[in-house]
Parts: structure tokens; sequence; C-alpha cells
């Protein structure tokens, strides 16, 4: 383990951390009292300053050790929470992420700027500290949190064996533990060292005695050796033990108990006259018995932890380049694996197919595996937008809570990074101009605090995400007086409420009256349906004036690898993905209409050979295949069904990328090149020209 | 060769760069190699850059070698990281003859340690 390692780590944990701290502080705001909450974010900021102890960031620790003493107080109940503090810990949570960001850009020392910046927080800060703890925060760089009496501990650690192989370094922990106290005394123990020519320098043979005078109480000082909690084994000795409780630490610490009550004075942590004191046996009244089993509490959890930790969900963290780069590979053993199968069929050996069909399940099963590594829960995405909302909510000065339901919705990693910047406009613009003020919510019979919902689901192949407010509603005559304005609507023309609100989509469009300090700037809802239609989305929008709008952005689950179906036109091939297919059918019907009868029901459909000119004549016999987005059903008609085909999507160049209806490309069996069809565009391009058609119609019959 | 007898062959052994768990199996080679043709070692550790747990108890492993020997080891001269690790272990008495440079006080001892040091 180098350290760069080590470091990187404890980036991505603090950042982890915070982000629990910023969650649990949110739901503190949003009323709940739960107790676990405070200590939640306390353990947070606790952990993220000893991890930085460790790496030597004195600044981080500084920062974060003010904000821990405040929740020191709070986890006492010295304080109470309120609005005001939650913002400022916000705040210092958002200092905090700001300095290990600066770490991560591989800076390790202290900036003036940041210091400059952390002042006005630390001197809100000082506000919630109680006078004691304030002046020794002044008086020291990075002081102890101020809990129990000062007084001299005893600290004895004897390490295992392993702990250096395992990259820890002991030594750091003791500097580290010199933050919280001043150190007394420190005694190396060698007794376990073995007779040189036999001692393996990479193993840990030394141990500790450290006498450590400091005012913070047992959990600090544990803490401190968190990480070496299963290479160790650490006994403390509080202050003030009486005469049993140190006796039973001397016999524990060696078998002869003048010689640790050497080590003991060595250290500081007695004088030689208390040491005296406690040899002559006096039956006089012991001090205080309830602290003579900490020393034993302190060892103890070392066996509790062990079987906790085999309860504890196991995971490795790994770099997601390389998990690309498996995901790749995964696409080239399809492809390789087509190859051979299309080799085999033509054979006719049937030896060889059954194999081949064995080895492709297996190869299935493992494009599956491989891409379940990279799908994550969306929760984590939609958690942040607590945040959001809630800064949002205070800076418009109105009442907002944001429900999130689907947390436990998987999609691929590579989609939710991307994903991210588009709901962050979605939620945005839904808290300034969907939701109404206080008083007009009021005046229209709403509850005061407006709702923002997220939802995640999966549907057909995609997952969905919508973000739903209960405010104002789009304004239909507004919008498309505004359209009117700019030429993008003829006068006259009859629209669909759909279709005028997806005008808001459109670039430089905005109807807000107000330009605001969020969104109305009219860049946006148009990058919004840019960056989703990128990841192969789409995005809509439904609205009832006066009562709420939503907007629904559904994504594919995955951008590399589906199940695809295969279709012949002429001589051209295309795959369709497999989960938008409901049906395939013989095709019937006469040569120029638009539609079909599906059982009953109205079907519009297109012919690829026309759609995309691949010109020929059409097949005698032609099929059908039934696709559905969103909702909307189409028919897709082509000459003949190749079946099902593992479709690794390989990304068309940028010269084709306005080709609409397209979405990628993939390498067939036998090395051919097959368009991968973008179904929801397809389908909508059907039901449009199938809708406009029908308006048509009544026309074309009033003037034959 | 002195393996066994006492002997009072004195060499001087120069460490540079890191005395690290990375290089710790390296360093036991070339420190136990230099007590096998002589008994007084004198550490340089001037160019010692890092140092850790264990590089310190290699140091104390090659010190309690050498004594069994009868013969010692003893530290020349050691750099600031080398001083303040030792300064942080309090293993200035251990290793008696450490010199610490005027200025360079051991960072992480107490205020009674600095002051011995000082005086």
């Amino acid at each position: 383990m180098q350290l760069d390692q080590a470091l990187q780590t404890f980036i991505a944990e603090s950042t982890e951390l915070l982000g629990e701290m910023e969650a649990a502080l949110l739901a503190l705001e949003s009323g709940s009292g739960d107790p676990e909450l405070v200590n939640a974010v306390f353990r947070a900021a606790h952990t993220v300053k000893g991890s930085a102890g460790l790496f030597g960031l004195d600044h981080v620790v500084a920062f974060t050790h003010a904000v821990e003493s405040v929740l020191d107080r709070l986890r006492d109940g010295r304080l109470a929470i309120g609005e005001d503090l939650i913002s400022l810990l916000l705040g210092c949570c958002d200092h905090t992420g700001a300095l290990i960001d600066i770490v991560a850009g591989g800076d390790l020392s202290a900036s003036d700027v940041m210091t400059q910046q952390a002042e006005p927080l630390l001197a809100r800060l000082r506000a919630y500290q109680d006078p004691e703890t304030t002046h020794h925060a002044q008086a020291q760089a990075a002081p102890a949190s101020a809990v129990s009496p000062r007084g001299v501990w005893h600290i004895s650690l004897r390490l295992d064996e392993s702990v250096l192989r395992n990259g820890l370094d002991p030594l750091s922990f003791i500097r580290y533990l010199g933050t919280i106290g001043d150190m007394r005394g420190i005694m190396t123990v060698t007794d376990a060292l073995p007779p040189p020519e036999l001692a393996d320098p990479e193993c840990c043979y030394l141990g500790f005695e450290i006498g450590l005078e400091t005012d913070a109480d047992q959990q600090t000082i544990e803490n401190v050796f968190e990480f070496l909690h299963d290479d160790c084994r650490l006994r403390i000795l509080p202050p003030g033990t009486g005469r049993d409780g140190m006796r039973a630490f001397l016999r524990e610490l060696s078998d002869d108990p003048a010689r640790a009550g050497d080590m003991l004075v060595r250290c500081g942590t007695l004088t030689m006259q208390q040491l005296a004191a406690m040899q002559t046996p006096a039956p006089a009244a012991d001090g205080v018995p309830v602290t003579a089993g900490q020393p034993q509490a302190a060892a103890a959890p070392r066996s509790a932890r062990a079987g906790e930790s085999v309860a504890e969900p196991r995971s490795v963290r790994i770099d997601a380049d390389k998990l690309d780069h498996l995901i790749n590979q995964v696409g080239e053993l399809i492809i390789a694996g087509a190859a051979v199968k299309s080799i085999a069929l033509a054979a006719h050996l049937t030896d060889l197919q059954e194999n081949v069909s064995k080895l492709s399940s297996l190869v299935e099963d493992v494009r599956d595996s491989a891409l379940q590594l990279r799908m994550v829960k969306i929760g984590a995405t939609l958690n942040r937008f607590r945040r959001a909302v809630h800064d949002v909510a205070q800076e418009l000065g109105k009442q907002i809570t944001l429900e999130i339901e689907g947390e436990d919705t998987e999609l691929d990693k590579t989609v939710v990074e991307k994903i991210g910047d588009p709901l962050m406009h979605l939620i945005r613009n839904a808290a300034d101009h969907g939701i109404e003020s206080a008083d007009m919510r009021g005046a229209r019979g709403k509850p005061a605090a407006g709702t923002i919902r997220l939802a995640a689901y999966h549907d057909s192949g995609s997952i969905v995400i919508s973000v739903s407010d209960d405010g104002n509603g789009l304004n239909r005559e507004k919008i498309l007086a505004k359209a009117i304005e700019r030429g993008m609507v003829q006068q006259g023309r009859s629209l669909s409420d759909s279709e005028v609100f997806n005008l808001i989509f459109e670039p430089g469009f905005s109807t807000a009256d107000s330009v605001t300090n969020l969104s109305g700037r009219g860049v946006g809802l148009d990058v919004v349906k840019r960056n989703i239609t990128a990841l192969r989305g789409s995005v809509d929008v439904e609205s009832r004036e006066g009562a709420g709008t939503t907007f629904t952005v559904r994504l594919p689950l995955t951008l590399a690898i589906i199940d695809g179906f295969l279709v012949g036109v002429g001589k051209s091939v295309f795959a369709i993905p497999l989960d938008t297919i409901d049906e395939c059918v013989a095709f019937s019907s006469a040569l120029n209409h638009r539609y079909t009868n599906l059982r009953g029901e109205v079907l519009p459909y297109i012919r690829l050979r026309d759609h995309f000119g691949t010109g020929g004549a059409a097949a005698r016999r032609e099929n059908i295949v039934v696709v559905r987005h969103a909702g909307m059903k189409a028919g897709l008609v082509v000459d003949t069904l190749l079946g099902e085909f593992q479709t690794v999507i390989k990304p068309i160049g940028r010269m084709f990328s306005r080709i609409r209806c397209i979405s990628g490309s993939t390498i067939l069996g036998g090395g051919e090149v097959a368009l991968i069809l973008d179904v929801p565009a397809l389908v909508q391009q059907v039901v449009h020209a199938s809708e406009s058609n029908m308006r048509a119609a009544p026309d074309a019959v009033a003037y034959p | 060769m002195c393996n066994g007898a006492p002997c009072n062959k004195t060499r001087s052994l120069r460490i540079e760069g890191e005395m690290t768990i990375y290089r710790a199996t390296d360093a036991k080679r070339s420190l136990f190699s230099a007590l096998d043709d002589a008994c007084m070692i004198e550490l340089d550790l001037s160019d010692v850059t890092e140092i850790d747990t264990a590089g310190v108890q290699l140091i104390m492993l090659a010190k309690i070698m050498a004594e069994a020997k009868g013969g010692s080891l003893s530290l020349a001269q050691c750099s600031a990281r080398v001083t303040e690790v030792i300064g942080l272990l309090d293993l200035g008495d251990y290793f008696r003859n450490v010199s610490v440079a005027p200025g360079e006080m051991p960072v992480g001892c107490s205020a009674r340690e600095r002051s011995e040091y000082a005086a």
C-alpha cells in the first residue's frame, strides 16, 4: 500500500463521509429528532479529522476540530439544534469538502485563501463553543476536545506482527496522538523482539507505553487508534483509576508488576510517590471503582469487532477504468462468439454447435455480471438533491420538501454520472418556477410547503426518473404566445398540449417574467434536453395549470451492451433493442396506409425501407415489429426477422451524428455492420406523422 | 570475520534514502552483513529521508545483535527526520550518542523532554 493510494482512499472516504454528514444534517433540519443523526454527523466530522491527522493535514484537522467540538456539545445536549446552527454546519461541511478537494488536487498544505474563507465560519462556530474550549482553541492550533477533566492517561499499545505489512505505520498514530494532548513520556517495549537473526524485518515486534496528558475522553483516545484496531492490543488507563484498577492494569501489562510500575513512572503516568503508595498494602478506601472496569472495556471491543466485520458487507474499490476495460473486452468476446456461432452453423457440425451454444450462454452470463458490476443505486445521486432543494428554498424564501422514491433503482454508473446535472437543472427549475410563494399557495388553497417529488423506476429496458412539483403548472397560452412571437409556431396552427409544452425545450425559450439567480435566463431546458438525448434518452413534460408539472426523463439502463433483435430490410440488417419490442406479426396492409389493424387496435406504422431509403422492392412476405416507447406503440415494417443477437453498442462516427433514428452500430458475427435503431425517436416520428395526418384528413375530405 | 569472539573492529555504514518497510529486507541484509565483519558499527543516517516503525525496529535489532557479540552500534549522524522520530519515541537514551543538531528540537515530545534535550 502506497501513501498515494492511502491518500486517495482518504479522499474518497472523506467525500463519502461528508455526504453522509450533509444528509444527516438535512434530515435533522426536516425535523427528525433522532439522536442517531447527531451522532452520525459527529462521527463523520470526527473520522475526517482523525484520518486527516494521519496524513498530517493540520489545517483540515484544525478546522474539523472546531466543528467537532460544537458537535460534541450538541451530542451531549448542551446545545439545541436550530436552523441557524444547521446552516452553519452545512457551511462547515462544504468548507471541509473544499479543503479535501484541494488535497485531492495535490496541495497538502494550508492556503491563505481557504484560511480566510474559514474565518467567518470559525467565528460563528465560536459562538456555539463554551468559553473554556474557545480559549483552548485560540491558544492551540489543534487542541483536544474538552470533555473530561485534564489528567494523565496511560496508553499501552502492543502491535501485531502484521501491522506493517498491512500498510500501517504505528509512528503516525503516535504522532497524531501528540495532537490531542501532551505526551508526558513514551517507552518503546522490545520484549517481543526475537533474536536478531531470526527477526523478519517486515514484521513488527514492538510495543509502546505512553503517558498522555489530555482533557480528551476515552473514546477520543481510542479513536486515534481506530485504524489499528485489528492489528494491535490497546489498553487505556484513565486518570484517577483506583488502586485495584491500577493493580489489575499492571498485572495485565507485564508478569512483573514492579517492572510495569516502572514503565508507568517512566512515561510520566505515575509519580514515584504514587507508585510507592500503591505498592504498600493499604486497606484504606479505594479510588473510584467505577473507572476500574474501563481498561478491560477498552481491551474487550477487539474480539467483538472481529465478529462484526464478518457480517459487514464486504466490498472492494475498483478503478472505474478497469471496469470499463473489462466491459470492452466482454463486448469483443461477444462479437467473436457470434462469429464462431455463424461458422458453426455453416459447417453443420452438431457437436460444435452444441458447444458453441453452451459457450454463448456462458458469455451472456459473463456479460450480465460485468454489466451488473457497473450498476449502482441511484439513491446517492438523488439524495444529493436534498441539499440543492434546501439551498434554493432558503434563497427564495419558499418552503419546499423533497420526496424521493425508488432510491434502490439501479442503473449504469456512466449514466448516473452524467444525469446529475440535467436533473439538478430540472429540480432548480421546479423550485424556482414551479413552486409558488407561500402566500400564493395559501390563496390557492394548497399547503404552504410545496413538494417536489423525485421518483425513479424501471420501464421496458429504460430507467425513468420523474421530477414533479405541485406548483404553478405551465401556462399553455403564454407558451404558445411566446412561440408565435418568436416565429417558432405559425399563428392559427392547432397544437396538442404536449406539443405546446415541449416547446419549452427549444433553445432560447423562457417564459419567466423575472430572471432570478437560478434559472429563467433562457439557457437551460434546451441544454437539459440535449444532454439527455446524448445519453440516448428522452425527456417529456406534462402539466396541469395550477396543479403542477412533471418532467419525465427516460434513459437506457446501460450504454454498452444490450439484447438486440435483428431484422433485415433488403440487404441491410438493423438491430432493435429487444426490451422495446412488444411482438412481431406477419404484415398485411394495403399499400399506402399509415395504419394497420392489430387485433382491433389502430397501429401506426412505418416502412423502414422507405424511411431509410434502402431501395429495392418489398419482399413478398413482410413482417411488422411492434415496438413501444413511453406508452406509445408503433409498427416497423421489415422484410425478414433474423432473431436475437447480443448487441455490443459501438458509437457511430461524428460524421453521422446528425442522422436521426439511428443510435449506434454493432458488428455481426460475419463482420458486417448493423445499425441500431433509435426506437424512441422512431416511435415519436411515427406517432407524430400519423397524428398530423389525422388532423389533415378532415380537410382532405371537405375539399376533395 | 569476527563471528563469536568480541572484537574491536569498527565499521561505519551509511544508509541513504528511505528506511521503511519497503526497503526493510534490503536494509537488514546490509546492516547484518556489516555486522559480519565488524562489531562496532557507526551508522550514518544523515541522508535518510524517511524512517518508519520498521526502520526504527531494524536499528534496534542491529544494536541488539552488535551488543550480543560484545560490540556496539552508535548513530554517528542523523537526518532531521531520523532525529524527529527518535525524539518522538524518546529513544535518544536508548541509542545514547545520538546527536541532535542545535535548534532542531524533536517534535512530539513533551516540554519536560524538550528541556532535557536543551540542557
